[in-house]
């Protein structure tokens, strides 16, 4: 086990900058997660951390020892791509004695290895077959049992859970986590669901265009947002904006949006949010009132989706756009009109430049 | 006519027609095979398809009179030698081209597939003054070297090909599991190339076992003939010895026809596979 430090990494490919100035320190044992959207640089982040790119500038500790020279084989890092990578003509214990074999152990070594290994994953059975003859669940757990095997300092993942289908999905994220925390591995784990994210981590590393737009724990960053992009990111379903500005009312400040949307804001607000140009709501962080209650957004449903336990509407009034995750059934039908008011103190609030007012 | 009867109608019209294309391909062996068994038949008209006696006289001919053994092991040597370089050189830059992509190795990919184009008469002549002043004119090393050099440039771009098809990964996997780039490369990615890898050296031992132009122009003394120079040394001024000639192409085909058969498993898996979604 080992910490893991990036050093002001930065990579380009000739004249592409794929990630820039990048610092983050991950500590022993912890489980962290790279989230972004696609082409973030959230892979090659991981990438060169396992020695398969080269930084243009910057370096990376392991340990407290710098990598930056070292090859894959040297770093006592293990990793999961996306696509399992399992070698087609080896058999699954020959897939995950591989990295024994390369380390010059034994044969009965290995095979106890292999054995012990195939018993933590559910793989017993399958020890003999090839990789073609396995499920996506099973040539996943191959991939990781490959990885566990060596005992290594650092995993990474590279979205391994992307090829799976949704409830599959969401049976391995539990099993790696559990995994994870029975080995205590540090763990750097690249994903763009931000589900996985949340749900798995214990640091989120969230990137856009190559550079960190928030480093924090999962709820962290679910409260706290720095910025409009990490706010509308984490969090299922995404957070709601009104563009608008605050404007002070004999009754105190008020936020107005163009299209007439008013709301009530703290009266000690006002000091901290002249600057403030939009609004944030998560869709659970709106009520449903009756007509007339004050603050709430009179609105017309556009949109209604019953998920069993819940309501999720999706209401508009002129350009402004809200959804709502309303707790229980309800009969709504597209048309109707709808009043919802955001829970005090939950409101987000965002400058022009899209970071973070703190009320 | 109910459907069952046409299809069965169609499927006995296409073996038929299988037999037929079969029996088009098969004759020359045939008649080669006849015509070393028995002198006479040639000529005759009507043609005997059955010869009416056998005998392995040719054969004996060919082994006791002929330096048919020097042949043999001439072509053996120059075969096995255009193999293995071919194969050593191909793996190696198709592995290159596949996974070093830049401008300028794609723009090489590209020339090497040119110089395929190029017929083996435009190059012999100058292949011819290089030879001579490089002491590799009537060398059997020369000469494989020479008909390498043909096979080469397809033989590269079929092993890119294959190692194209390989995901980077599983290699990028065997090096963080403790392998050098060479060691991914000989372990993992080689292995799951075989196919190509089959295609390759049967392409190129193929070639330098029956390639004629470059061996006749290259190779001067009697002792460095390979066979199928060796093949021409029966027609004579004044005769042409038909059985024996026969005979010896029987023998000079035989190894051939047996590797094909030893490797055809892979070949036809080597050959298409690409062509349907695996």
């Amino acid at each position: 086990m080992a910490s893991v430090e990036f050093m002001e990494i930065a990579k380009s490919f000739g004249q592409v900058e794929a990630v820039n100035d990048i610092s983050i320190a991950i500590e022993d044992g912890e489980f962290a997660v790279l989230v972004g959207p696609s082409g973030c640089g959230k892979s090659t982040l991981l990438r060169i951390l396992a020695g398969l790119e080269r930084a243009t500038s910057g370096s990376i500790r392991v340990g407290g020892k710098v990598v930056d020279d070292l090859p894959p084989k040297d770093r006592d890092v293990a990793m999961v791509f996306q696509n399992y990578a399992l070698y087609p003509q080896k058999t699954v214990a020959g897939n995950m004695g591989f990295p024994l074999q390369m380390r010059g152990a034994s044969r009965s070594e290995t095979e106890r290895k292999v054995q012990e290994t195939a018993r933590i994953l559910g793989l017993e059975d399958l020890l003999k077959r090839y990789p073609k003859q396995l499920s996506g669940g099973q040539r996943q757990r191959v991939a990781m049992g490959r990885a566990i095997i060596r005992n290594p300092s650092v995993f990474l993942f590279d979205e391994p859970l992307s090829n799976l289908d949704a409830k599959l999905r969401v049976r391995m994220r539990a099993e790696i986590k559990e995994l994870q925390q029975r080995l205590g591995t540090t763990t750097v784990y690249v994903t763009h669901d931000q589900i996985e994210a949340i749900t798995m981590s214990d640091k989120i590393v969230v990137m856009r265009s190559g550079r960190v737009e928030q480093v924090g724990s999962p709820l962290d960053i679910f409260d706290s947002p720095v910025n409009r992009f990490v706010a509308g990111f984490i969090g299922s379903p995404a957070m709601n904006f009104l563009e608008g500005r605050i404007v002070p009312t004999d009754d105190g400040p008020e936020f107005r949006t163009g299209s007439g949307l008013n709301c009530k804001l703290p009266e000690d607000s006002l000091r901290h949010l002249g600057q403030c140009a939009s609004i944030g709501i998560r869709p659970e962080h709106v009520d449903l009132v009756e007509e007339g209650a004050d603050d709430a957004f009179g609105l017309r449903i556009s949109v209604v989706e019953p998920t069993g336990a819940d309501t999720m509407i999706i209401a508009r009034s002129g350009d402004d756009e809200l959804s709502a995750l309303i707790k229980g059934r309800h009969a709504f039908v597209p048309g109707d009109s709808i009043h919802l008011k955001p829970l005090p103190g939950m409101l987000h609030f965002f400058a022009a430049d899209g970071t973070a007012v703190q009320p | 006519m109910n459907p069952r009867t046409a299809t069965m109608l169609i499927s006995a019209a296409l073996f038929v027609l299988t037999l037929a294309c079969a029996a088009i391909v098969f004759f020359p062996y045939y008649w080669m095979i006849v015509s070393s068994l028995e002198a006479t038949s040639l000529f005759e008209w009507p043609p005997r398809l059955v010869p009416s006696s056998i005998t392995m006289d040719a054969y004996v001919r060919i082994f006791t009179e002929r330096d048919v053994f020097t042949w043999f092991k001439n072509t053996a040597f120059v075969a096995s030698t255009t193999s293995i370089f071919c194969t050593l050189v191909a793996i190696n830059g198709g592995y290159a081209l596949s996974r070093f992509r830049t401008g300028s190795t794609t723009a090489f990919s590209i020339f090497i597939l040119f110089s395929q184009l190029l017929p083996a008469t435009l190059i012999v002549v100058p292949l011819y003054v290089i030879f001579r002043q490089t002491g590799l004119y009537n060398s059997l090393i020369g000469l494989a070297i020479a008909d390498a050099a043909f096979v080469l440039p397809l033989a590269t771009w079929l092993m890119k090909g294959f190692f194209d098809r390989i995901p980077v990964e599983v290699e990028e996997q065997a090096m963080v599991d403790g392998c050098t780039r060479l060691g991914a490369f000989y372990r993992i990615v080689l292995p799951l190339a075989l196919p190509g890898l089959v295609v390759v050296v049967a392409m190129s031992f193929i070639t330098g076992w029956d390639e004629f132009f470059l061996a006749r122009t290259l190779i001067s003394s009697q002792s460095n003939w390979v066979f199928s120079v060796g093949l021409t040394s029966f027609e004579t001024q004044y005769a042409i010895a038909w059985d024996e000639m026969m005979a010896a192409a029987v023998v000079f085909a035989l190894p051939a026809v047996l590797f094909f058969l030893f490797v055809q498993r892979y070949l036809v898996s080597g050959l298409t596979s690409g062509a349907v979604k695996g």
